[in-house]
């Protein structure tokens, strides 16, 4: 029906505009909000206008009282959120989306037998259940195959030359003759616990001391592993159905359950001042997953007096440090680490500190001596009298101020490629201010060469 | 009646440092300095490195690296740098960012410096003090902004802090920043010329970096003075250079 013939007949009718992103990105917070039945768990992809959930319930249906119960568990909560849901339940991801979608009883949630009785009931379904482009749905309906009964009495070698393959396998599918693989929205995390509260946390300070109380069973867990976690992430599952999800990382693997109720305190405190933590009408489930463990034995601490100060100091170290990225974020706090290049600007790169390899990083000596103790983000321009033809500038103009170079060493050339090269020079100024410049173009090759100033403190 | 000054000042001294250990000290290695600071840089205390003039805030921070690779030598545990990035990393668009390898040749190991950028004047006194509180470090190193400083609680924050774990603290500030008030010594950083390396070219080669260093205030009572220094980037140590050794030529007088 045309939008006008739509508003001939119900003259206030609600008009809004289709939005298929925020559409996608709300169906991607429902799957995140449904991980509370199963952790694989992703939205249907492939076909325009399809919202609907796979859930792999393998192992998970006996938690909630067996495959029916679930169902119907889905259904209720899903129509607490004010969603219209239909949930069904089979052997493969295909037999379970045609069922939800066209069987009636889908309504309260239908759990499908195996084998015979599962083609027979999807057998009845029309060939829109099959997940296809509508153009091979058009072409089915133009010979006279309506259901997937009809469709399935055919030869498929026959199908697969006029519709192609997609249709045989669709249909192998549909009737649970053929798996599929499912790309679920979260990474599936090696330990986790989970916190069911009673009543919906409203407040800042009840969220911290729940949070540091699942660090302290997460911390258990791991403990009973022998493990420890590198990346802790606190999943807080809002009574509407949202999920705000904080992450505390480290620099080292631990599982002290004291520091790590610390991060996550940190971190909540660092959401509630920035962005704010909108907490709605309270938590109720709140989930902390070790996304990243490694194994971690028991230390021997007080045998060795000196090893056990150099200990303690880098743990201290890695306290301070936590404790900073949680408050100021990973990427503030960082190591620098070598990078084998000749372009001065590149030969470093920040790492957070959380992201660090354990091994010490240091320039070749060769190199580290001829270079300054601070580098310009961006080499600056200056206008620069030099001897002719590769001498090192005798005078020079930076930011309105005239400098008379005393001192000079150098060049030192370093290829960027033909009118890139640079020569630098360490120079020193007659008041003993020592800069790092650089000459770009070789002299012969270009016919002005520019220069510009790199660093500072050479 | 006369009360017995000295015993009033025992009393004092006593309420003053409440029980908190006697502070030590961190030779610099440059001896006439040392003697003045009282033994070094002080270990549980904040030692302010102030640049002269506008174009010699490299220069301070140049020494105040050198003084910390001294630092990264004798003690074990990490070196902290935490600067004040609220206008970019590092000194901003000034001066730019601290460069690994040239931290290398000062003698710094840069596996064993951590870099902390606040994102603002009061998340960088709160990391600054939480550093300083910190057991186990080498040293840390604060660098402020170009203009906003330490308020005058703050800056006693951070001084309770680094006695209380006995933390060696530098506070690199800029030329217009205020005082770090509870300072044991306020260090003025100026470039100076280098002796010169003859090499035979038109320019001479580049000696060792020199500073004039004047001691502008130290709470031991040192009276203000200025120190010529360089240092040695073979060896790294900080060094005052030997005055008769390396003098001007004298002009030449004939014998009558």
């Amino acid at each position: 029906m045309m939008l006008a013939g739509a508003k001939a007949l119900v003259p206030d009718i609600c008009v809004a505009d289709s939005d298929p992103v925020g559409e996608g990105d709300d169906l991607l917070a429902l799957a995140r909000w449904a991980m509370r039945w199963s952790p694989y768990c992703a939205p249907v992809k492939g076909l325009e206008g399809t919202h609907a959930l796979f859930l792999d319930i393998t192992g998970c249906a006996h938690l909630f009282g067996g495959e029916a119960a679930m169902l119907a568990d889905m259904v209720i909560k899903m129509q607490a959120l004010g969603l219209t849901a239909r949930a069904a339940c089979a052997a493969t991801p295909g037999a379970a989306f045609a069922l939800a979608r066209f069987a009636p009883e889908a309504r309260h949630g239908l759990s499908a037998p195996d084998g015979a009785a599962l083609r027979a009931l999807v057998g009845a379904l029309p060939v829109e259940a099959l997940r296809l482009p509508s153009t091979i749905i058009t072409g089915l309906r133009a010979l006279g195959l309506k259901t997937i009964g009809q469709v399935a009495t055919q030869s498929s070698a026959a199908l697969a030359r006029r519709f192609g393959i997609d249709l045989v396998r669709a249909l192998d599918r549909a009737r649970g003759l053929e798996e599929e693989a499912i790309d679920p929205v979260a990474e599936i995390v090696p330990r986790r616990i989970r916190l069911r509260l009673a009543e919906p946390l409203m407040t800042r300070q009840g969220l911290e001391l729940a949070g540091s109380k699942a660090a302290g069973e997460i911390c258990t867990l791991l403990d009973s592993y022998n493990e420890g976690a590198r990346r802790l992430v606190l999943n807080l599952y809002r009574v509407d159905g949202v999920v705000l999800q904080l992450v505390g990382g480290s620099g080292r693997a631990h599982r002290d359950a004291v520091l790590w109720a610390k991060v996550l305190c940190e971190r909540i405190e660092a959401e509630a001042n920035g962005a704010g933590l909108d907490l709605g009408f309270g938590i109720d489930l709140i989930e902390v997953c070790a996304p990243v463990v490694e194994v971690l034995e028991g230390q021997v601490m007080d045998l060795d007096p000196v090893a056990a100060a150099a200990l303690a100091s880098a743990d201290a170290l890695h306290r301070l440090a936590d404790r900073l990225s949680a408050r100021l974020g990973a990427g503030r706090v960082t190591r620098m680490e070598a990078v084998a290049h000749w372009v001065p600007e590149q030969a470093v790169r920040p790492v957070a500190f959380a992201d660090r390899r354990p091994q010490a990083s240091r320039f070749p000596e060769a190199l580290a001596a001829r270079r300054p103790a601070l580098l310009l983000e961006r080499a600056e321009p200056i206008d620069a009298i030099a001897e002719v033809p590769d001498g090192p500038p005798r005078l020079f103009r930076w930011r309105a101020l005239a400098f008379k170079v005393a001192c000079a060493e150098g060049p030192e050339r370093i290829a960027c490629g033909e009118a890139h090269d640079r020569d630098y020079y360490r120079i020193e100024t007659s008041e003993g201010r020592r800069f790092w410049l650089y000459r770009q173009g070789l002299p012969g090759k270009v016919d002005h060469p520019k220069w510009y100033v790199h660093g500072s403190a050479a | 009646m006369r009360p017995d000054l000295t015993a009033l000042r025992t009393q004092i001294r006593a309420i003053e440092t409440e029980g908190r250990p006697a502070l030590s000290c961190l030779p610099t290695g440059a001896d006439g300095l040392d003697l003045a600071l009282g033994g070094g840089l002080a270990l549980g205390g904040v030692t302010e490195v102030v640049p002269a003039a506008f174009m010699d805030e490299p220069a301070s921070l140049h020494f105040a690296f050198a003084c910390l690779a001294r630092a990264l030598q004798q003690r074990s545990g990490d070196l902290v740098v935490i600067e004040d990035a609220s206008r970019g990393p590092g000194w901003g668009p000034a001066w730019g960012q601290f460069y690994g390898p040239g931290l290398q040749k000062l003698g710094i190991c840069p596996s064993r410096i951590l870099l902390v950028g606040a994102p603002d004047v009061k998340g960088f006194h709160a990391c600054v003090e939480d550093a300083a509180r910190t057991f186990g470090l080498a040293a840390i190193l604060a660098v402020s902004g170009p203009k906003a400083g330490f308020s005058l609680a703050g800056a006693r924050r951070v001084q309770l802090a680094a006695e209380q774990a006995h933390s060696l603290v530098l506070a690199v500030q800029g030329l217009r920043t205020s005082a770090f008030a509870p300072a044991r010594a306020r260090l003025v950083i100026a470039s100076r010329p280098c002796r010169p390396v003859p090499l035979g070219t038109a320019l001479p080669g580049l000696g060792p970096p020199a500073w004039r260093l004047y001691l502008e205030r130290a709470r031991n009572g040192a009276r203000p003075q200025s120190f010529d220094l360089e240092y040695d980037d073979a060896t790294h140590s900080l060094y005052q250079p030997a005055t008769l050794a390396n003098r001007s030529p004298q002009p030449h007088r004939l014998s009558a």
